[in-house]
């Protein structure tokens, strides 16, 4: 605890007071004592001297130096005496007190005749003793001095000895009266101080704003204080009151300050929103700016594609017409070859046997060759004819198609396409067409365009799934007919699936998932358009990740658009 | 006396009850142990001056065991009552009060010291009606001498006045005319002091000078400073006028400082113990600290076999080897074979059992005195014949001289031997 500066001047106040109370009485006290016991000691050796030379005239006169001496001893005993002797007639000292002999200053002391100044008056001097001390001495006549005389010696010494004694006594009586007001002025100050260094030290507080503790607890340690009925009460309680008010003020203060600050922050907040989103749609832009240049890029392969197109469907017109050639005249072999058997039946016994029997075996041999020319033909001729579909552009007019075989086309040529891009590749293909669904009212350059998009993504995603557990990519197709005419395709590939978020975007235009350059991203956003704007069908997809991903195409059969 | 006072405290009871039984007092004795004569005696039986009462007491005891081994004096042992006042004069006082009123003393005798026995002699006036005199006080002081307490006082020794004239005579016999004088200071080395002035005042000389000591200064204290004040005055002799540890310390500390000349003592310094200090000062420092001492005595010399009471004094003293006092203080000292002081007390004693004797079994106090005065040219065997009368209360005058040889007191026959 803080020393109270209120005790401390306080106890100096004592010790300055105390200390002059004990100087000016000590001086007092020694300067009566002096003049008091001078004066008793002087009136101590008027009186011995006195009594003994009334007592020794006759001693003195007649008797025997040890009886006076034995008097003489006998005063020496009294207090404050520190010499008896008695001087007689002839002035020889006849007795003494002294060891080891009379001291020189008073061996000079002169023998008086009182006669002479008349009276028997007692004289007074100062005596001081080389080596043993300052007395009074007092002499008195014995016979008016005829006798002689007798001197005593009041020791100035016990005066001082009794005068340091009363005044050592008075000091630690002081010293003890000053010690208990000092323990009751460290009570007395200490009730007043500690309140009021309590006060001060709120003070303090208050000074440094420190509304810390809250006012309660200023309240709970000054309430004490402030029940007081004297000064440090109401002091206590001024100090309460004027708190109060101060803290009031500093609440409004702060509670308005706490505002500001919340504005501050909220501002700073806005302008972190307004630069995110600008940070956003810089982004965005910056996106848009990087699609559009991707636009561009497919823009122009587009453009590389449809002039391809163009040329496959200028060769694939020029191959038509000898392939006609080639299935033509296959037939016509094929039939000539019949006849020629036929002919050999009927006429065949001119022939040498053993050619005869070798050209049945040849003709066979011969037929098979011209069906499989025929066949493959055939189907060089479905390829030529697809091609020509596919290039043949949106010029396309509405006419009955058969879906089954639009979609087996689709099919086939995405398998081959894949397989003509890519030695390696190799997936199993099942396609499985209800001959219910019949031709629909459609244009069937577009829907083979939107079917053999659809049928590469199956293609493409099976492919790339030969990582997969059975390894075996696989795409399945099935027609249905849907009641009022409609035809339902579905086109399921076990390929990895299609993400959440992109399948939300798969019919965005130039979306795609495939690296750069390998893919449009225009594919199935022209499907859309062509089954659902221009053919008024539905076109869904089911995905499952890791599973499968199947395109459900619904197609009406007379609700076509006016185009 | 432990059996003294213990018969005394018995026998107070067994008074009274006699005195209840209305019986006269002859027959009421007859019927018990005699009651003792009693002799009180305050001296100084501690202190640096208790070699004086133990030995005064010791001398007198040897002669009243004698006494009483014959059946006493009249039938009735006599009995010493020691008190102790350690040499000083209240106790003193208080010891003869008491003596007188409780312990009933028949008599007072054997005192030691003149400044006890100055203070003492008020109170014979007081308890004059009771007729208590003092007897043959250990001292030589003139008080007990003269009036107004020569009626009440019997002394056999000589005074200091005797011995200190004496003294002085002698030294100025053999040249030594300046007298320097160390005394105790009080009373009694106050008297000695008067007694030397006199004794030169009548030879026309002054004192050469003068220094005291304080009564009581034990052996150990040095009083080289009374050595250096006698020193300065370069005196022929020295007179001392006190107790035997002060006058053996000055002797001691003048011899220490190379200052060689006759001291004298007179008879109270208490010569064999005196003697006894200064011997174990030469055995420890080797030197002659004893040669130049001549001291007056007022008895002859217990070494004098040619006197009856001598050797008397010494048959009794080895026949019943009497102990010291119970309240003395004996520690450290050694009790004496024969000395001075102890032959004073068997003669004090040898007086005491004539008178009481003389007063054929009637020991009236009353009569005592009349008894003592009518004594004439009593034979002590000291060849010194005695008498008492009513002027006369001073039985001897004679001073003997003893110096030392051979660590022993022997009498001086030829102060030639001091001559300048």
């Amino acid at each position: 605890m803080r020393r109270s500066r209120l005790l401390t001047r306080v106890l100096v106040g004592e010790v300055v007071l105390f200390a002059a109370i004990g100087l000016v009485t000590s001086g007092l006290a020694a300067y009566t004592l002096f003049a008091r016991l001078t004066s008793e000691f002087s009136s101590k050796g008027t009186a011995i001297a006195t009594s003994i030379a009334n007592a020794s005239d006759e001693l003195i006169l007649t008797r025997d130096a040890s009886t006076i001496q034995s008097l003489v001893d006998q005063f020496r005993q009294i207090r404050g005496v520190g010499y008896v002797f008695v001087v007689d007639g002839d002035g020889t000292i006849v007795s003494h007190t002294f060891v080891p002999a009379v001291p020189a200053e008073l061996q000079a002391i002169p023998h008086r005749r009182w006669t002479e100044r008349g009276g028997d008056q007692i004289l007074q001097q100062d005596v001081r003793v080389a080596g043993g001390g300052d007395y009074i001495d007092v002499s008195a006549p014995v016979l008016a001095g005829v006798a002689g005389s007798v001197h005593v010696g009041m020791d100035r010494g016990v005066i001082r000895a009794d005068i340091t004694s009363a005044i050592v006594t008075q000091l630690l009586v002081l010293v003890g009266i000053f010690a208990v007001a000092v323990a009751v002025a460290a009570v007395v100050v200490g009730r007043i101080a500690r309140p009021l260094s309590t006060l001060t030290a709120h003070a303090h507080q208050v000074a440094q704003q420190s509304f810390d503790a809250g006012f309660d607890a200023d309240e709970a340690t000054l309430g004490p204080l402030a029940s007081g009925h004297d000064e440090i009460g109401e002091l206590a309680r001024a100090f309460l009151a004027m708190e109060r008010v101060v803290s009031t003020n500093i609440g409004r203060l702060r509670q308005l300050a706490g505002e500001l600050a919340h504005y501050n922050e909220t501002l700073e907040a806005t302008v972190a929103a307004r630069t995110r989103e600008l940070q956003e749609k810089n982004a965005a832009l910056q996106t848009t700016l990087e699609e559009l240049k991707q636009a561009q890029e497919q823009m122009v392969r587009q453009e590389k594609m449809a002039s391809l197109g163009a040329l496959t469907a200028g060769i694939a017109h020029e191959i038509k017409n000898p392939l006609n050639f080639v299935n033509n005249f296959a037939d016509l072999s094929r039939e000539l070859a019949g006849e020629l058997r036929e002919d050999l039946e009927r006429g065949g016994t001119a022939l040498d046997p053993s050619i005869a029997a070798d050209v049945p075996e040849i003709l066979d041999q011969l037929q098979l060759n011209l069906s499989k020319i025929k066949e493959h033909g055939v189907r060089a001729d479905g390829i030529v004819r697809s091609m020509l579909l596919h290039s043949r552009g949106t010029a396309g007019q509405r006419q009955p198609t058969d879906i089954n075989a639009l979609v087996r086309d689709a099919v086939n040529l995405a398998y081959h396409g894949m397989r003509a891009l890519d030695s390696n590749f190799q997936i199993g293909l099942d396609i499985d067409v209800d001959p219910a669904a019949g031709p629909i009212d459609a244009v069937p350059q577009d829907l083979m365009r939107a079917l053999l998009n659809i049928a590469n993504n199956a293609c493409y995603a099976a492919y790339h799934r030969r990582e997969r557990a059975d390894g075996v990519g696989r795409v399945t197709v099935h027609t249905r007919a849907a009641g009022e005419g409609a035809v339902e395709v579905r086109i399921r590939d076990n390929g990895e699936g299609i993400p959440d978020e992109v399948r939300a975007r798969i019919f965005e235009p130039f979306f795609t998932t495939k690296p750069a350059g390998q893919g449009t991203g225009l594919g199935l956003s022209i499907c859309h358009d062509i089954i659902v704007e221009r053919h008024g069908g539905r076109l869904s997809v089911e995905t499952e990740r890791g599973q499968f991903t199947e395109f459900i195409i619904v197609l009406p059969n007379r609700s076509l658009n006016v185009h | 006396m432990t059996d003294g006072s213990g018969r005394m405290r018995l026998a107070a009871p067994l008074a009274i009850l006699a005195g209840l039984a209305l019986l006269s007092g002859p027959a009421a004795r007859a019927a018990r142990a005699p009651e003792p004569i009693v002799l009180a005696m305050s001296a100084a039986f501690t202190g640096p001056s208790r070699g004086l009462g133990i030995e005064l007491y010791r001398g007198s005891l040897a002669y009243f065991a004698e006494v009483n081994a014959h059946g006493g004096v009249d039938g009735r042992p006599i009995v010493v009552k020691a008190y102790d006042d350690g040499y000083n004069p209240a106790p003193a006082i208080y010891n003869t009060i008491k003596a007188i009123e409780q312990d009933h003393a028949f008599l007072l005798f054997n005192y030691v010291g003149t400044p006890t026995v100055t203070r003492v002699l008020p109170l014979l006036k007081r308890y004059g009606s009771r007729s208590i005199y003092l007897f043959f006080p250990f001292t030589g002081a003139q008080p007990q001498r003269e009036p107004p307490y020569d009626g009440e006082v019997f002394n056999l020794r000589a005074s200091y006045r005797d011995e200190t004239y004496a003294l002085v005579d002698h030294f100025a016999s053999v040249g030594r005319k300046r007298i320097a004088i160390l005394y105790q200071a009080d009373a009694y080395g106050r008297s000695g002091w008067d007694g030397v002035r006199r004794a030169l005042t009548a030879h026309r000389l002054t004192l050469a000078a003068e220094a005291t000591y304080q009564r009581g200064t034990p052996y150990a204290t040095h009083l080289t400073a009374q050595v250096d004040i006698l020193r300065r005055a370069q005196p022929d002799a020295v007179i001392a006028i006190g107790a035997y540890a002060a006058c053996a310390a000055f002797v001691r500390d003048a011899v220490n400082a190379g200052w060689r000349l006759p001291v004298a003592n007179v008879s109270f310094v208490g010569s064999e113990n005196m003697l006894n200090l200064l011997l174990g000062e030469e055995r420890s420092a080797g030197r002659d600290y004893t040669s130049m001492l001549v001291n007056s005595e007022v008895v002859p010399s217990y070494e004098d076999l040619t006197l009856p009471a001598v050797v008397e004094y010494r048959a009794l003293m080895q026949r019943h080897a009497p102990k010291a006092p119970a309240v003395a203080d004996l520690a450290g000292y050694r009790l004496l074979d024969f000395n001075f002081a102890g032959f004073e007390g068997f003669l004090n004693a040898k007086v005491i059992v004539e008178a009481l004797r003389r007063m054929h079994g009637d020991l009236d106090p009353a009569r005592l005195k009349t008894v003592v005065e009518s004594m004439r040219d009593l034979d002590l065997g000291i060849d010194a014949p005695i008498s008492f009368g009513p002027n006369r209360h001073q039985a001897l005058q004679y001073v003997y001289f003893a110096g030392v040889e051979r660590g022993r007191w022997v009498p001086v026959v030829d102060w030639q031997r001091w001559k300048r």
